[in-house]
């Protein structure tokens, strides 16, 4: 779940819809489907308007480095 | 030494000097029009540089002192400005109009009078066309616009002057979106004007090559709002590395008409740094609505998906009934079938054997011996037992023949000897 990219994120959130939209979409897979499409509709959330401190403490060290 | 060549006929040098001036007066050198280079150009109050011409293997054949004094000055430049937004500088060819001048301290000098703008327009363009078309005849003009922008490019290699106001107005404009977008910058600095502007925009790309994986893309930004030095960016070399970079490249660098060479090569060539800025926030703020509209059709989907298999039970309950009584008819009609096909098989069964027993009571019938009696044989005792063999009786015995009506009772005259 962690180190998602961004565009892996929303190329399953995508996938996940289609499926959720489909005739094949059984009741046993829709809880799933849901609770993981949330969770990677958060992701993608959080990487477009939160902080990411990590990228922030390598990106302030690449002067130094060059 | 040499004492005689004192006594040759000789004139001084200020002599020979005014006979130089008398020629280039008589020569009437005034107000001609002369293409050039400019080289070691200096801008004081006077403008003062040196002309050159170069053949085809860049060796210089021709040079002359050149100057534009101040007063002409300042109208030409602000002419040449307007019309082709770069200051004169070295390296630029010109078409000038002027007047060969001969000083007896200086020497021979060109003074400049006027300049034909629209040449040294036609050279620039020239020059960038001609790297156009290198580009494409490389096949990698295009190269650096395959590249796909992210959908949220939010980490940005700026390649700008610290100092420059329009990279500046980029920070700013980052991080004042309205949407709150979290932005990620880092500044990898060069020159944006002068010589230097295409190496030192060169090694800012070579820095930010060893770092891809930090960066969504990079952002080529010229600072200011003056328009003039564009022409420093219309290089082959930096258009190459620009073309060839693994990162898509957005270019601010504040063109107005004039479109230069990097605006052909850059993956997204835009305006001014702001629109540099613009373009990023836009894609993000997509990306955000995007979003939005995938979580409605999420639990859109998951409701129709529900109320779907709420409708099929509902569905499901009358055809299960339906089944039901089909099924237990069936299997009812099939109970029926079985049970007749039972008391059939039984039927038949009994009839089998109902016959069989009645051979059986025949045979028994023809073989008893009242049957064997009355077809005409008859049965002898002697003292109640049956006779079956001559030699247990002997003459004077009485024997006792049954018929099958009646008795004889006989006395035995004489018996057959068995051999």
């Amino acid at each position: 779940m962690k180190d998602l990219t961004y565009t892996e994120a929303i190329t399953e959130l995508d996938e996940i819809i289609e499926k959720m939209q489909s005739e094949e979409c059984s009741i046993d897979n829709l809880n799933e489907l849901t609770e993981r499409s949330l969770k990677l509709l958060k992701i993608c959330r959080t990487k477009l308007t939160a902080t990411d401190e990590k990228l922030q403490e390598i990106l302030k060290t690449l002067d130094a480095n060059d | 030494m040499n004492f005689q060549q004192s006594l040759l006929p000789s004139i001084t040098l200020s002599e020979l000097n005014l006979k130089v001036k008398k020629a280039v007066v008589e020569a009437d050198l005034a107000y001609l029009w002369v293409t050039a280079e400019i080289s070691d150009f200096s801008d004081r109050r006077h403008c003062y540089m040196t002309l050159i011409e170069k053949d085809e293997s860049c060796n210089t054949i021709a040079s002359m002192r050149a100057n534009i004094w101040a007063n002409v000055a300042i109208k030409l430049k602000s002419k040449f400005l307007k019309a082709t937004g770069k200051n004169l500088e070295d390296g630029m060819k010109v078409m000038i109009c002027g007047s060969v001048t001969f000083h007896e301290v200086y020497g021979i000098s060109f003074n400049i009078t006027d300049i034909e703008p629209s040449y040294t327009l036609g050279d620039m363009e020239r020059q960038k066309q001609e790297i156009i078309q290198r580009l494409k005849a490389e096949g990698i003009i295009d190269r650096n616009k395959e590249i796909p922008l992210p959908p949220n490019p939010q980490r940005i290699a700026v390649i700008s002057s610290a100092t420059a106001d329009g990279y500046k107005d980029f920070v700013n404009q980052l991080d004042e979106n309205r949407s709150h977008i979290k932005f990620y910058t880092h500044l990898f600095p060069a020159a944006m004007q002068g010589v230097d502007t295409a190496r030192t925009i060169i090694a800012a790309l070579n820095t930010i090559s060893r770092h891809t994986d930090l960066f969504d893309c990079v952002a080529i930004l010229r600072g200011g709002g003056s328009q003039t030095d564009l022409n420093w960016f219309d290089n082959y070399e930096l258009a190459r590395n620009v073309a060839l970079f693994p990162l898509p490249v957005i270019t601010g660098i504040g063109h107005q008409a004039d479109v230069g060479v990097l605006d052909y090569v850059a993956a997204c060539p835009v305006k001014t740094p702001t629109a540099v800025a613009d373009l990023l926030i836009e894609r993000c703020v997509e990306q955000l609505n995007n979003l939005n509209e995938m979580a409605d059709e999420i639990v859109n989907s998951a409701h129709n998906r529900m109320y779907r298999a709420k409708l099929h039970l509902g569905n499901l309950l009358p055809a299960m009934q339906h089944a039901l009584m089909s099924r237990l008819s069936n299997e009812r009609n099939k109970l029926d079938r079985t049970s007749l096909q039972i008391s059939n098989i039984a039927n038949s069964l009994i009839a089998r054997e109902s016959s069989r027993l009645d051979n059986l009571a025949d045979k028994q019938r023809l073989l008893s011996p009242q049957s064997v009696l009355s077809r005409g044989y008859s049965l002898t005792l002697i003292n109640g037992r049956v006779i079956t063999d001559t030699r247990k009786i002997k003459p004077g015995d009485t024997i006792t023949t049954r018929l099958k009506e009646g008795t004889l009772i006989s006395t035995v005259e004489q018996t057959d000897d068995h051999k």
